[in-house]
């Protein structure tokens, strides 16, 4: 094999071994997004997804606002990474193919 | 990707912690170092991959011990331990991968060290080459530790045969170098070396016709 398609090889394992460790964690991190409501002047935050049809909120305490808004953050930064790096992966194999 | 920022990223966060002055920096990002430090001058590095390597110095320093994986995970690192062998990997989403290695000595045979910087490093031989011929690069207000492009070398010759399909990379990378080296120094650390490794260099240089 040339140096070239080591080196490619090298990088396909090592992209599919990240493509696992993002997938894991997004499993554990909260899906869908923070929601505000107003009731009766006061405000009241909803972690709402969509299941099916239907859109389902489930409450969230004050206190914990901050950290659910932070994992749900990080959860679009991993589906944005995971989208990047199934590209790469694609690429890869395509020439490792050739 | 930006893997330049990549990089500088991982140092900033290891110096963040203080594990830098624990550490060299081993493996071809050495070779960009030389480069744009300008310690080896006219040198184009050609080899680059995604992997980054540290060479833990000692398992049992700091004596406060330093968590890097609790630190890389709280700067959104991925961090995995290899099954079989127990050695810590910490990734970036877009592709870099942050490793240890530490020096196998005696008749140690375990894989992995549990070591001070709650990191298992993957425990090798050889590596008192670079252990003993290193310096500290300043370089973008980091102190970074590095081996000297001497031993740098003569450590990729020593361990060569038993680098499997990164091999002939290696092979590139001496050669690539081999011209930019201070051959008083490269001397000096051969005289370092034991006489197993010794033997195994002289046979590497006489197939490769170098002098």
């Amino acid at each position: 094999m040339s140096i070239l398609k080591d080196v490619l090889y090298e990088e396909y394992e090592r992209k599919n071994k990240i493509k696992d460790l993002i997938n894991d964690e997004i499993a554990e991190l909260p899906q869908g997004y923070v929601s505000v409501k107003k009731i009766k002047g006061n405000e009241y935050n909803y972690l709402q997804k969509r299941e099916g049809k239907k859109i389902v909120s489930k409450y969230i305490k004050a206190d914990n606002v901050e950290e659910i808004r932070e994992l749900v953050n990080r959860r679009k930064e991993l589906l944005s990474s995971l989208k990047e790096i199934e590209k790469e992966i694609r690429e890869i194999g395509k020439i490792l193919n050739e | 990707m930006n893997d330049y920022k990549g990089f500088w990223d991982i140092i900033q966060m290891l110096d963040q912690i203080n594990a830098l002055e624990h550490i060299i920096l081993v493996g071809s990002w050495v070779e960009y170092l030389y480069k744009y430090s300008g310690d080896l001058k006219d040198f184009h590095s050609t080899m680059r991959t995604l992997d980054m390597d540290f060479l833990v110095l000692n398992a049992n320093k700091p004596r406060e011990s330093i968590n890097i994986p609790k630190a890389a995970k709280e700067m959104g690192y991925l961090i995995d331990i290899d099954r079989g062998a127990g050695i810590t990997k910490i990734y970036s989403t877009d592709g870099l991968e942050l490793e240890f290695l530490i020096l196998q000595k005696g008749s140690g045979r375990s894989p992995s060290i549990k070591t001070n910087l709650g990191v298992n490093a993957q425990a090798l031989r050889n590596l008192d080459i670079i252990i003993e011929n290193s310096y500290t690069m300043e370089i973008k207000n980091f102190k970074i530790k590095v081996p000297t492009p001497e031993a740098y070398v003569v450590q990729k010759i020593v361990v060569n045969k038993e680098r499997g399909i990164k091999k002939d990379k290696d092979i590139e990378a001496i050669k690539n170098l081999w011209e930019h080296l201070n051959k008083e120094m490269l001397k000096d650390v051969y005289n370092s070396l034991t006489l197993k490794q010794k033997k195994i260099y002289d046979e590497f240089i006489n197939h490769m016709n170098y002098s």
